[in-house]
């Protein structure tokens, strides 16, 4: 009797948290002032590091099958470009030569910056040489490839579009994500202002970076189903 | 030409037949492009989209992947393209990623802006289309379409294309300001029973994670009151605005509402470095 009764209260209770839910949603307010302010989350509930914070060490698979932790980087600033070889804007920054001039320019501006390309297509997981034509056949050399089949290390940064680029400072702080530049016409013609140089530029000048956030444009990562 | 040419000439165009297509590449034509008056008074071109079934363009904010269309044009000294007018988008939610897209045949307006409001251009335009348009994979496209000198006073658009409505501004019943730092909608709802807000692409303002937003429907109006986030260091020295369609119904011809509000700066932005 007393069991039935402790079952009762609790659906009770639970039949009451749930009409208070649906009231509160009802009404279509967003009251928590937070909200806008809470980590990135995608709508799987991925919850990728926001700019302004520190960036977790991880370990990747480069082209070659050799282990690469994040941390071996430590103390250089850090650019990381996702591609994917079958996106055609990811191809047209490439045989433009942008991507190439990009990493000229950035070492100009720091020579030890590290570049990283990270392919996080489901697809390619198996095919790593892939990536590295890919690259190679424009021109553009990394620091190292990484084949991100299973997509965590694209989740952990919230890459959603190929190309989309990250710059991580030398304290291990990400300052930019977005578009490789401000080019309206996806990467036909280079932009008046290349994101990532102009985030070097900033670093170097002991600035903050500004903007530290732009609209990515590009085909969508083709994670793995269900990641 | 003699019988061999004509062989040779066979058998290139069956070699071409047989090549496999980049599907892509025929997914949208352009059916055509019209003068129209805007209510404003500005002329515009309608850029009239047909896209193949399964594939999908992009609205202005594209979502989380794509790219709108972009249309180009050089024009005489004092001439410009003005900012396009979109219909009201498809929202496709799917494996964790949204998107806005434009599938179909649909309509695209492109204020052609002069010296004068009501100016028409007396020249005839070379009018340069880029698009992505994606299924499972995703293909980009062009055609330039030229455009002669409109006869006759152009008419209004239509209120939709391929069944997706344009926009209307707020009306006087319509209530959409920026207070402090949330937005504020109160619109009426024009018969829908339901409505969302889909921010466009704002440097530096955003309505959260979460776009679009629901908004409440009941006793007719159409209620919002999000907070935004400002970073004015990314607005990449532009005013800070929020702007974006509430999309009242669900269907692609029920009404939408555009605006754009301005809102205040405590700081302002840095100059992007060259």
């Amino acid at each position: 009797m007393k069991q039935n009764r402790l079952i009762s209260m609790f659906a009770v209770g639970v039949l009451a948290l749930g009409a208070v839910s649906l009231a509160a949603q009802a009404d279509g307010t967003s009251k928590k002032k937070g909200d806008a302010a809470q980590k990135a989350k995608d709508s799987k509930g991925h919850t990728a590091i926001e700019v302004g914070a520190k960036v977790p060490d991880f370990t990747a698979t480069d082209a070659s099958g050799k282990q690469v932790k994040f941390s071996e980087y430590a103390g250089k600033t850090v650019v990381l470009e996702w591609i994917n070889p079958d996106c055609p804007v990811c191809r047209k920054v490439s045989e433009s030569g942008l991507v190439k001039k990009m990493i000229a320019d950035a070492k100009a501006i720091d020579p030890g910056v590290v570049f990283l390309m990270v392919n996080s297509t489901a697809s390619m997981a198996s095919e790593p040489k892939k990536s590295t034509d890919y690259l190679s056949s424009h021109g553009v050399q990394p620091n190292a490839t990484l084949i991100d089949g299973d997509g965590k290390v694209g989740r952990m940064f919230g890459a959603k579009t190929t190309p989309h680029l990250f710059v991580v400072d030398s304290k291990g702080t990400l300052v930019y994500s977005g578009a490789i530049d401000d080019s309206a016409d996806r990467g036909e013609t280079a932009g008046k202002t290349n994101y990532v140089i102009n985030a070097l530029t900033q670093l170097k000048a002991g600035q903050s970076v500004s903007p530290g956030s732009t609209k990515a444009y590009g085909c969508s990562v083709k994670y793995a189903k269900g990641s | 030409m003699s019988p061999m040419h004509h062989l040779l000439a066979a058998f290139v165009a069956l070699a071409l037949s047989l090549a496999p297509p980049d599907e892509g590449a025929s997914a949208v034509r352009v059916e055509g492009v019209s003068w129209q008056r805007l209510a404003d008074g500005r002329p515009a071109l309608l850029v009239r989209f047909d896209v193949k079934p399964e594939w999908h363009m992009y609205w202005t904010n594209p979502g989380d992947s794509g790219a709108p269309p972009t249309a180009k044009a050089d024009l005489p000294a004092g001439w410009r393209l003005g900012e396009p007018i979109w219909p009201r988008p498809r929202v496709q939610e799917t494996d964790g990623e949204t998107l806005f897209v434009h599938e179909g045949k649909w309509g695209w307006l492109v204020p052609v802006e002069g010296p004068t409001p009501r100016a028409l251009p007396d020249f005839a335009i070379e009018l340069k289309l880029r698009w992505m348009v994606c299924r499972l994979n995703c293909s980009v496209g062009s055609a330039q379409v030229r455009v002669p000198v409109a006869v006759g006073e152009p008419s209004p658009p239509p209120a939709e294309v391929g069944g997706a409505s344009f926009p209307v501004a707020p009306s006087v019943d319509d209530r959409v300001c920026v207070e402090g730092d949330a937005l504020r909608i109160d619109c009426a709802a024009r018969g829908k029973m339901s409505g969302r807000f889909v921010q466009a692409t704002d440097p530096g303002v955003s309505i959260g994670e979460r776009n679009p937003l629901p908004a409440a429907v009941a006793e007719g109006r159409a209620k919002l009151d999000a907070p935004l986030a400002l970073k004015p260091q990314d607005a990449l020295g532009k005013p800070l605005a929020v702007s974006g369609l509430l999309l009242l119904g669900d269907r692609p011809g029920d009404p939408c509402i555009w605006f754009r509000r301005e809102v205040a700066q405590s700081s302002p932005a840095r100059p992007v470095a060259p």
